[in-house]
């Protein structure tokens, strides 16, 4: 609720400032989430923000539409990277890491570190809805929205996620 | 672990880098031009005068009989040629009902079933909400340069169209007759053959489909370009 509320005040006003601050932690955590990395995650934050700010003036004072095109801008910046850098990502189409592999590093991190480490196990849309979900701050209605997806496949997929990661985590955790 | 870990264990943003970020993004200037609900607004006053313009042309014989001479017929569909419009459409604020509606909430209100195209191109993204009045529907498209291409769909009940002289042609989009525009009406409603918009018009079932693709970003307009990109969403439509 508490989100609710400050985006509506936000888009009252329409401090460019304040809708920055209120987005940037968003994008960055989506990023996080997706590709694993806190420095990428902030290029990539950036690559974005530089693409979107120069037209925010048009979406004045429509912030829910500055939002849905700002993270649109986003998924496309991450699939643009991850087609540049085919090795870093576990595609569906592409081998996942080994599950030995990436428990052996994830052993020894921090719990974010351990979690990201642990969402690279999970296939391209999981993780897309997770980083939506997590990172974006995104409902599941506008997750639908953003990719096209039903909300109640939306909702599957994400307890779906959701459940390998905690099994994962338990089992990690458990040693 | 529940959905509060997925949250608290994001790491926090390093305030240096949102700085530097922003004073990095505050030095490029936003572009200029009208909002897009505002931009809407227009193109959508612009719509309902020639709806206006219609109906006077319908019931009134002095302006019936003044404007017949402008009259051709391309692709099937009825357009007046005129170089101005005759009543400026000035830029206000939005209309206090003025709102939009998600695209399953207002599908099953339309007369006719509507048809989605399966192409769009490269970098444009759908905007989550439509506007709806009457049976006309607007969708759009946008893309990072603020580009935008609309998507008005009506009922077929013999509208005609407004253009500049000679800005019309027929074409062919999936082996049925089209029209295409090149250019618009200014904000003094002056027609202008260089302004950076192209349309398409065809009839599809009980329906008529006109695509509108606005640049807004500098540059050379390349019009071949974005004519055959509008021809190919155009021709996916309903695949």
């Amino acid at each position: 609720m508490e989100k609710t509320s400050k985006s509506m005040a936000i888009a009252e006003n329409m401090d460019w400032r304040e809708v920055y601050d209120h987005l940037l932690p968003r994008l960055f955590h989506y990023f996080f989430y997706k590709i694993g990395d806190q420095f990428l995650a902030e290029e990539l934050t950036a690559i974005t923000f530089e693409k979107a700010w120069t037209s925010r003036e048009k979406y004045k004072p429509d912030l829910g539409a500055f939002q849905f095109w700002l993270f649109g801008i986003a998924q496309k910046v991450a699939a643009d990277h991850f087609r540049k850098n085919k090795n870093e990502i576990p595609l569906d189409a592409v081998n996942p890491p080994s599950s030995q592999k990436v428990e052996k590093e994830i052993e020894s991190k921090a719990d974010a570190e351990r979690l990201a480490s642990i969402l690279k196990i999970l296939p391209e849309r999981e993780r897309s809805l997770i980083s939506l979900k997590y990172g974006a701050e995104l409902n599941n209605r506008e997750i639908a929205r953003q990719t096209g997806l039903s909300e109640s496949n939306v909702g599957t997929i994400l307890f779906r996620a959701v459940t390998k990661l905690r099994k994962k985590w338990e089992q990690i955790d458990g040693r | 672990m529940d959905d509060k870990f997925l949250y608290q264990n994001r790491p926090p943003v390093r305030s240096g880098f949102g700085e530097n970020l922003y004073a990095r993004i505050s030095k490029v200037p936003s572009q200029n031009g009208i909002s897009v609900n505002a931009s809407r607004f227009l193109l959508r006053s612009a719509l309902i005068m020639v709806l206006l313009f219609t109906v006077l042309f319908t019931f009134s014989q002095p302006v019936r009989a003044s404007v017949l001479h402008w009259l051709r017929e391309i692709a099937g569909f009825e357009i007046e040629e005129r170089d101005s419009l005759p009543t400026a459409v000035s830029e206000g604020s939005l209309p206090s009902d003025y709102h939009k509606n998600l695209l399953e909430d207002v599908i099953d209100l339309l007369p006719y079933e509507l048809a989605l195209p399966a192409y769009v191109p490269e970098g444009f993204l759908a905007e989550n909400r439509v506007e709806k009045t009457g049976n006309l529907i607007f969708m759009s498209w946008m893309n990072g340069d603020g580009d935008e291409i609309l998507m008005q769909v009506d009922t077929d009940h013999g509208q005609r169209y407004v253009t500049g002289t000679d800005a019309a042609r027929e074409i062919e989009v999936n082996d049925q007759p089209a029209m295409l525009v090149q250019g618009g009406y200014d904000s003094n409603n002056v027609w202008d053959d260089n302004l950076k918009m192209l349309n398409i018009v065809q009839r599809k079932d009980d329906a008529i489909y006109w695509l509108i693709y606005i640049e807004r970003s500098d540059g050379e307009f390349d019009r071949e370009a974005i004519q055959n990109e509008l021809i190919h969403m155009m021709s996916s439509l309903g695949n």
